[in-house]
């Protein structure tokens, strides 16, 4: 029971992450690795903004992981005016900038992990004789309802429907008159802003935020959606729900050095058995 | 030089190989962020046999060896996939490397192998850099060379021209892991240690930089990039945030203003297919310069 509820909590945050990174991947068909910069970038703003109230602390990270978006977006389209495979060029300008933002994120900070305010309700409950605490029940469940929200959007929105479109087929979307570059535009800044909740609920859980943990932090959001299916919001839940049962698994029966081993051969049995995830692409 | 600008050089060397090493990996197609992984395999391969048989031959063959194993492993791991996914992999692989690396005792969990012999210096550094420039040249001379780039723009034509695309893309992974494993020895025996640390991922996204901004397609590009960036960073003392926005600017304005890399071909096609010597596509079998015995004729009425 420990390892059912803590995995399925575990696995709703890292399910988030991975619908956000899903979200661009419809739009783009790649991974925008800027968004694995949110997470402490969202983390840190909240630090800045420490003396502020919550409200002014929730809307200035929601703001810069906007802004994030909307550079990255633009710089990688101004590099795609004249490189060729656009996918793997979005990859590599994407990890560029994730170093720059890296690097700002270290000076703002120091280089040092810095606490910032509790965003996350204290305390705990005992569950079936589980104790689970009240900060990881919050953050799963608004993972669960963001991404029941964001469903909702994207399968009975017009938005949604275009996204999905592109998704499919973008020559075939672009002919009908979707207009490419917004939708890509609409989720690049959609994931950005669910990367940057997952980031705000990530300070909260380890109450502390590392300006060096940006990639590394991101990863297991990438595995579980490219495990579930890339782009299909059901395979991110799926994915992210496998990750977390897996990571908390071999975290108590194992150990924690190589959880992030055995995701990761995980993820290589998938890619060569079946390479579009558990529930394939959408 | 003082002994300090040496260490400095012998660093930008050990960068210069590893950037040579992912981008000769570019020219197959694979976009790799785990050489660095490679790399410290092979560091660490190499210090666990100088440290158990004291045999500084065959320690180098160790981190080598290391380094063409794990290439290969990759290599297999990701020849059924390409593009995104498989870069995607290499990462994931990296990672996993890491992970599994800090939990051996054996090679010294998170403090990593120290007490190496400190046996490399200048003068081994530009010997091991002239070697992989060597090696770049002969395999220039080699259909590999041309196998490459169709490995990596259509797999479908390398085999109808009777090549096979598993063997080359795991001699492309061989090659590349080769010449990691020799940064990765040049890495142990230059600082005395090698740690987990020294297979991170930051590393192999620095090489690559170098990689695409020195250009992929060409021999020394990447090495005199790697070169110069690394001298300059690290003799004005620059720190690590800096360096990664250094990095990431001269990455971005070189992508905007010549795609193929400073010193590679001014090409905006990510794989270039041109070659020098092909003088155009292969004449016809019915052409009427092939066929035996045959004269051109003009046309009659």
């Amino acid at each position: 029971m420990n390892l059912l509820l803590n995995g399925l909590l575990d696995g709703l945050n890292i399910s988030l992450v991975a619908f956000a990174f899903g979200v661009v991947w419809a739009a783009i068909k790649t991974v925008n690795v800027v968004q694995a910069e949110v997470i402490p970038a969202c983390g840190v703003a909240l630090w800045v903004c420490r003396n502020d109230g919550m409200l002014t602390q929730y809307v200035v990270a929601i703001l810069i992981a906007i802004a994030l978006a909307v550079a990255s977006f633009v710089i990688v389209r101004l590099v795609l005016r004249r490189a060729p495979d656009p996918r793997l060029m979005t990859l590599i300008v994407s990890i560029a900038l994730t170093g720059m933002i890296g690097a700002v994120l270290q000076v703002i900070t120091s280089s040092q992990t810095v606490s910032p305010p509790k965003v996350l309700p204290a305390g705990f409950i005992n569950v079936a004789g589980v104790t689970l605490t009240w900060d990881y029940i919050t953050a799963g469940l608004v993972s669960a309802g963001l991404m029941a929200v964001g469903y909702v959007v994207l399968r009975f929105s017009r938005a949604g429907l275009a996204l999905r479109s592109t998704a499919h087929d973008s020559i075939i979307a672009a002919a009908n008159g979707v207009d490419g570059r917004r939708v890509a535009l609409f989720a690049t800044v959609v994931g950005f802003a669910l990367a940057g909740t997952a980031g705000i609920m990530q300070a909260g859980l380890t109450h502390g935020v590392d300006p060096f943990s940006g990639l590394d932090g991101a990863l297991e959001g990438i595995v579980a959606m490219l495990i579930g299916g890339a782009g299909n919001p059901l395979g991110a839940v799926a994915g992210g729900l496998a990750v977390g049962f897996v990571d908390t698994a071999v975290t108590i029966y194992v150990g924690g050095t190589f959880a992030s081993a055995i995701i990761f051969a995980a993820l290589v049995v998938v890619i060569l058995i079946r390479p579009a995830g558990i529930i394939g692409e959408w | 030089m003082s002994a300090a600008s040496q260490y400095i050089l012998l660093l930008s060397i050990i960068n210069a190989i590893g950037a040579w090493s992912v981008a000769f990996c570019i020219r197959g197609g694979l976009l790799s962020a785990s050489h660095a992984a490679i790399a410290g395999a092979g560091g660490y391969a190499a210090g666990w046999t100088i440290l158990h048989a004291n045999n500084y031959f065959l320690a180098w063959l160790a981190g080598i060896g290391a380094g063409i194993v794990l290439a290969l492993v990759l290599g297999l791991a990701t020849v059924r996939i390409r593009g995104l996914l498989a870069a995607v992999a290499t990462l994931v692989l990296g990672e996993a490397l890491i992970a599994s690396i800090s939990g051996i005792q054996a090679l010294g969990a998170d403090i990593g192998l120290t007490g190496l012999p400190l046996r490399v210096g200048l003068d081994q550094g530009i010997v091991a850099l002239a070697v992989v420039i060597v090696l770049g040249m002969v395999v220039y001379k080699t259909r590999l060379s041309i196998q490459l780039p169709l490995l990596a723009n259509s797999r479908d034509v390398l085999a109808s021209v009777g090549s096979r695309p598993t063997s080359s893309y795991l001699a492309m992974m061989a090659i590349s892991g080769a010449a990691a494993g020799i940064a990765g020895v040049l890495n142990a025996f230059s600082a005395g240690l090698v740690q987990p640390s020294d297979l991170a991922i930051d590393t192999s996204l620095t090489w690559l930089i170098y990689a695409v901004v020195g250009g992929a397609f060409s021999n020394i590009g990447p090495i005199v990039v790697a070169l110069a960036m690394t001298e300059i960073e690290l003799q004005s003392g620059l720190g690590e945030p800096a360096q990664l926005l250094i990095n990431g600017a001269v990455l971005i304005v070189v992508l905007v203003v010549r795609p193929g890399g400073l010193l590679g071909r001014h090409s905006t096609r990510l794989v270039d297919t041109r070659r020098r010597g092909l003088r155009g596509p292969p004449t016809s079998a019915f052409s009427r310069a092939r066929w035996p015995g045959r004269r051109s004729r003009a046309p009659t009425e």
